[in-house]
């Protein structure tokens, strides 16, 4: 664990992804043990009754079949939310963190390149979420056989790995902004701001004719426009998320490795 | 001709609009103990941090060990040891966890090297770091940078925080490492802090290099205040011939001056009346300063 920096990140993050992972996993836990209910139709028909419109942007269709609930709960709004909070946290702690405590300018003069220090963080960062992911896909799977709700292990896993990449390209987002500037502060504000900003654009931006298109620059239109649920993986989306945080990694340790760090 | 550890020329840095260095020209040859002393801001940790690659300067070029800035900067690395000015350490790990993952980023260093130096500080290894009291930190920060045995050791203001025992220990290593040919670089706002170890004395003042001396000279000629009672009243006529003397203020039985160089003169001549208590200390180095420069302008003229 204090080998390099890719391992010291998981042991220095030990306490938070544990709380995290623990809260991941009970969320989504409890959403997948209140299917028997929203089976029983009462309330399923009591969200029926909310106007279309509505229901199309918080992703609520046919909530009594698994692939619909899943993907309107689980998979919808909360855990994402959740997931995507963990991960720019997250990514807060590749450097911009170390940098307004001061703690980064020791470390930046041992032999290791910047480029080196800031892609193993980053990389552990991404395990971080691959882990927490993978977690929830357990936890999914294995509350859904308890409540025998029928949910086939590819489309699941299709979901969650679709999952990882949302909330990767937000903690590339603001591990990129870190890398260009050390301060938590604007790093979390900006990829907060464009997560909110994207989840509006592709769940509003279809309801208005003249911008529907809009959608498409949205993280969240790759993530779930595919239904993975219920048609499995699409490549060529994951594709995309995928491209989206390499493209941020390269630009953020490209700033990173030639400006000034901060001192305090 | 013996080759530089450490070269500048016109090294300039502005932060903004703000400076940092001006046209700074600094050499520090190999295997020496060069004390880089200069009053708060005058521009010592800017000057350091250009050297180790973390802020990039705005004008000038230095070299490092032989290799231009910039160039195969983690091999210079690897060769520097360096203690921040302000160093913060954090995090929920033990002292010996800490040290032990900087020893990897090294690629692994010497363990007795290292024990042995936490012995000589008296640090507690199995202390959390979170817990450590600024001192102690500052001992870890010690053990770091010499735990690999660096040929170059830059120091920022290595002495700050620890106690006047371990500051002997300090000077220890120092001189250890001055024998062992190795090169220090360490910075200070307080003369006296790096007079007795350093050979070379460059002062910086306002981003600039202003004087550079053998640390012995510069002993010579700092300045002392002195404040003298006699049991008697002295006469003001044979104060005022001494050499060297500044801001006297001679009142009745009382004698106060600012003393440049040797104390010989005033001595002899405080020494001719019986004396009740002399005091004499070092005044922060930025009155030191404006002595230096008041002086040098008076001889010039
Ligand atoms: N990050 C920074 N941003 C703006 N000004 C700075 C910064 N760092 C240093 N300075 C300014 O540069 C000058 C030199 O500072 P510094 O090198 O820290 O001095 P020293 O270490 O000798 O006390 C000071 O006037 C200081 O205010
Ligand atoms: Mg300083």
């Amino acid at each position: 664990m204090l080998r390099n920096p890719f391992l010291k990140f998981f042991y220095d993050q030990r306490v938070s992804l544990l709380v995290w992972n623990i809260a991941l996993v009970a969320t989504s836990v409890m959403y997948v043990g209140f299917y028997p209910m929203m089976k029983d139709q009462q309330m399923a028909s009591a969200i029926n009754s909310y106007p279309e419109a509505v229901r199309d942007a918080l992703g609520l269709q046919d909530l009594a079949s698994p692939a619909g609930y899943l993907s309107g709960t689980v998979f919808g709004l909360v855990v994402p939310t959740l997931v995507i909070i963990f991960a720019v946290l997250l990514g807060l702690k590749v450097n911009a963190a170390d940098e307004e405590a001061g703690t980064l300018d020791l470390l930046m003069s041992y032999p290791i390149s910047r480029t080196s220090f800031y892609v193993q963080r980053a990389a552990a960062v991404l395990c971080c979420l691959l882990d927490a992911c993978a977690l929830i896909f357990v936890a999914v799977l294995l509350t859904s056989r308890v409540v025998d709700m029928q949910i086939e292990v590819d489309r699941l896993a299709a979901a969650c790995l679709l999952l990882v990449a949302l909330a990767a390209v937000f903690a590339i987002l603001a591990v990129a902004v870190s890398g260009v500037m050390g301060r938590r502060a604007v790093a979390g504000g900006v990829a907060g701001a464009i997560a909110v900003v994207a989840y509006l654009a592709n769940s509003f931006a279809p309801q208005i004719p003249d911008i529907e298109g809009l959608r498409k620059i949205s993280a969240f239109y790759y993530y779930s426009a595919g239904d993975p649920l219920s048609k499995g993986l699409d490549l060529g989306h994951l594709g995309i998320l995928t491209a989206a945080v390499i493209l941020l990694l390269v630009a953020g340790s490209y700033a990173f490795s030639r400006r000034d760090i901060a001192s305090v | 001709m013996t080759s530089l550890a450490i070269e500048t020329n016109g090294l300039e840095k502005k932060y903004g609009r703000r400076r940092g260095l001006v046209d700074l020209n600094l050499q520090v040859p190999q295997g020496t103990v060069f004390g880089f002393i200069g009053p708060n801001g005058a521009g010592k940790s800017t000057t350091i941090r250009i050297l180790l690659n973390l802020i990039q300067p705005t004008g000038g070029t230095a070299t490092v060990l032989g290799r231009k800035l910039g160039d195969e900067k983690v091999a210079v690395r690897r060769q520097i040891g360096y203690l921040p000015g302000t160093l913060i350490l954090e995090g929920r790990q033990k002292v010996k966890d800490l040290l032990a993952y900087l020893g990897n980023l090294r690629g692994g260093v010497d363990r007795r090297v290292m024990d042995d130096l936490c012995d000589r500080l008296e640090l507690d290894v199995n202390a959390s770091i979170n817990k450590l009291s600024k001192g102690n930190k500052q001992k870890v920060g010690i053990v770091q940078a010499f735990m690999h045995q660096p040929e170059l050791l830059i120091l920022d203001e290595p002495t700050s925080g620890l106690d006047p025992l371990l500051q002997h220990t300090f000077l220890e290593l120092v001189e250890e490492a001055h024998r062992d040919g190795r090169t220090v670089f360490m910075s200070s706002h307080v003369l006296s802090e790096v007079q007795q170890t350093a050979q070379v004395i460059g002062v910086i003042r306002e981003g600039r290099m202003v004087k550079v001396q053998n640390a012995k000279e510069m002993h010579l000629e700092s300045l002392r205040r002195v404040d003298i009672e006699f049991a008697e009243s002295v006469p003001r006529e044979m104060f005022v011939k001494i050499p060297g003397l500044k801001n006297l203020n001679v009142a009745g039985n009382h004698v106060n001056c600012d003393l440049v160089g040797s104390p010989d003169q005033l001595v002899k001549v405080a020494a001719r009346f019986p004396m009740v208590s002399l005091l004499c200390e070092e005044p922060d180095l930025e009155e030191t300063f404006y002595s230096y420069y008041e002086m040098a302008e008076k001889n010039a003229s």
